[in-house]
């Protein structure tokens, strides 16, 4: 039904797009579709994408759509379908779920640019160009945050126990890598903490993110790292209840819950976005790269502000922001979850 | 807290909404009215809760506007199937799906976000600490302070069950879900009562809804209830809408939910355990159905 809708609404773009469309023509006016698998609205991931998206309508003029698929597996041929249709010349896509249809769809055409965001995907034609975000670093760093947190009983609320948990989505490979590499980060702050995970099983169920927070801190954890979308919003919520921390995942959520979530790792989507999309109007985009996104280019990190301070205390921050410098020269090496 | 209270504890506070939504079906259910339409009316229930929580800025109204949403909802289901002679799962289905899209739309469009609204302005239902029991190790925090929904659904259980099984209008009720036109032709109007019956239903699926969005988080997503008006559906033909059984096989289920997150400890991979609650209705059923097959002579097949 809801694809119904969408596909009817962007018939009637498309044909307003036409009627209406190229009477502002200006330097190179590019047609740039955001096609996600998920759904906007998540606070994090998707709309920080749609933020570069906005953005380089604004800044670089390009004209914009976004076409979200609800997770619907259905949906999948059809946005492609309606991408293609819209004659868009540059499509950034979160392809998790339908990596064989993009292969397809970008062999088919292979003079569009196909950006894919967050994992790697190769068609034979080698032409889609891949955004790969170093996931490892930045849970590297959120790892450091939780390390300090549980190992200072000085904070109010943390008991001697060297214990961090961590609520996730589904099961994948990108969580894995998540879950890797804050697990890193938490150790060489202290060898002895130990992590404790709950995979909830759904995107967007805050009482059952609630539920497993609950948990994980009956269990002596101190600090969770939540990165399971909208069912992390009952995370943090637990984590005010307990009296206890929590870290945001894919924007800033520091205040959402003031004082109980120390920080929030931060993938760049929309950062991410508009630096590729530089390099398509200044001639150095190449088809088929795998752009690798770390901490140094930006494209993870943390989010410390004002919420941070208040919780952790001025030594611990400097630590964080030496360990972050390390890491960007290469000094501290995260290590990257291979399957 | 030690993970055994923790998860007593959060069995109870995940049965609450099963069980009130359950209580509402079994209505619907003696009343043999084919009610699908519970997860959307618990959907709307949530969504007007925080809509009128947020705007009053008083939790009981909030609760009020909950059970409104769920009531509108009833009525809309009433209309069609009462006096328009729909079909049940037609008509049900498309309330559902009206539910997600509605509240998904009303959310973008009152609050203008998307997926999920949080706001310091919800107010949020208070947690009652019984005095004494409050203080006693391990008991205490399992018994106590929880929101009053929680009391207040386990009171109702006891209420529906004298309703339904105890009182003329139960009576009727049932007798309706027997045969219609046996009711109507002593001069009871069916319909009416088939009409109070989604009527209840509704107004205890907006109840459920309001615990969800104001009880146990405070906050409304899209989707939020999630599936657990179809937990409570399950429930209702698992227990044939005993009010007794249904508030025992919800905290059976809330324990399993809760088990299934806390599994993932050992080394059961995370897939298997999320389908614990599921695998625990199922084989629920089966005893079930086995134990009324024996009852009968096991010749005869189920209806319901």
């Amino acid at each position: 039904m809801k694809n119904r809708i969408v596909s009817f609404a962007l018939a009637l773009l498309a044909i307003l797009s036409l009627t209406l469309g190229t009477s502002l023509a200006a330097p190179p006016r590019y047609k740039v579709a955001y096609l996600i698998n998920g759904a906007l609205g998540d606070l994090s991931f998707y709309d920080s994408g749609q933020e570069g998206i906005d953005r380089i309508k604004k800044e670089l003029n390009a004209e914009t759509r976004t076409i979200e698929c609800n997770y619907d597996p259905v949906a999948y041929p059809q946005a492609l379908q309606s991408v293609v249709a819209w004659g868009a010349d540059v499509i950034f896509v979160v392809s998790y779920g339908f990596e064989d249809l993009l292969m397809q769809y970008a062999d088919m055409y292979p003079e569009k640019k196909w950006i894919n965001l967050d994992t790697v995907v190769q068609n034979k034609k080698n032409t889609i160009t891949n955004v790969d975000f170093i996931e490892e670093e930045g849970a590297f760093m959120a790892g450091v945050v939780a390390g300090l947190v549980t190992t200072d009983t000085s904070i109010p609320g943390v008991n001697r126990d060297k214990v961090i948990g961590a609520v996730c989505g589904e099961d994948d490979p990108i969580m894995r890598g998540f879950l890797f590499g804050y697990e890193q980060g938490a150790k060489h702050i202290d060898k002895d903490v130990e992590l404790k995970t709950i995979f909830a099983g759904t995107w967007d169920d805050p009482v059952r993110g609630k539920q497993a927070a609950k948990q994980l801190y009956s269990q002596k954890v101190d600090i969770i790292f939540q990165i399971a979308a909208l069912t992390g919003s009952g995370v943090l919520e637990a984590a005010k209840e307990e009296g206890k921390y929590a870290i945001g995942v894919d924007s800033n959520q520091n205040g959402l819950q003031p004082g109980h979530v120390v920080t929030s790792m931060l993938k760049h989507m929309g950062q991410s976005i508009y630096r590729v999309y530089g390099t398509i109007l200044d001639g150095k985009y190449k088809p088929g790269m795998v752009l690798e996104y770390g901490l140094r280019e930006g494209g993870v990190g943390l989010a410390i502000d004002s919420h941070t301070k208040e919780i952790l205390p001025a030594k611990s921050l400097q630590r964080v922001i030496d360990i972050e410098n390390k890491v960007k020269s290469g000094v501290i090496k995260v290590e990257r979850y291979r399957g | 807290m030690h993970l055994m209270v923790e998860m007593i504890r959060s069995s109870i506070l995940s049965a609450t909404p099963v069980l009130l939504a359950g209580l509402g079906g079994a209505y619907t259910f003696h009343a043999n009215v084919f009610n699908i339409a519970m997860e959307g009316m618990m959907l709307i229930g949530a969504f007007t809760a925080v809509a009128g929580s947020y705007f009053s800025g008083s939790w009981i109204m909030g609760v009020l506007s909950g059970i409104a949403g769920g009531l509108v909802a009833a009525l809309i289901f009433a209309i069609f199937v009462v006096s328009l002679k729909t079909d049940e799962f037609v008509t049900g289905t498309a309330l559902n799906m009206l539910a997600l899209g509605g509240t998904t739309y009303s959310l973008r469009q009152l609050f203008h976000v998307k997926g999920a609204f949080m706001s310091h302005a919800i107010q949020s239902m208070p947690r009652w600490n019984i005095p004494l029991i409050s203080r006693i190790p391990h008991l205490g925090p399992i018994l106590s302070g929880h929101p009053f929904i929680v009391y207040a659904s386990i009171l109702l259980a006891f209420v529906v069950e004298w309703h339904i099984f105890g009182t003329r209008y139960g009576l009727r009720l049932r007798a309706v879900g027997e045969d219609a036109r046996a009711v109507d032709s002593v001069g009871v109007s069916s319909d009416r009562i088939k009409a109070q019956a989604i009527i209840a239903s509704g107004v205890l699926c907006g109840l459920a809804g309001a615990y969800l969005s104001l009880g146990y988080v405070t906050l409304f997503s899209e989707n939020m209830s999630n599936g657990r008006g179809w937990i409570a559906l399950a429930v209702i033909i698992l227990t044939r809408g005993r009010p007794m059984g249904l508030l025992l096989m919800s905290l059976v289920f809330g324990l399993f939910d809760g088990l299934g997150l806390s599994l993932q400890g050992t080394i059961i991979p995370p897939q298997f355990t999320q389908m614990v609650p599921y695998i625990a209705t199922i084989v629920a059923l089966y005893f079930y159905s086995r134990e009324k097959r024996s009852a009968r002579g096991g010749k005869e097949t189920p209806t319901t």
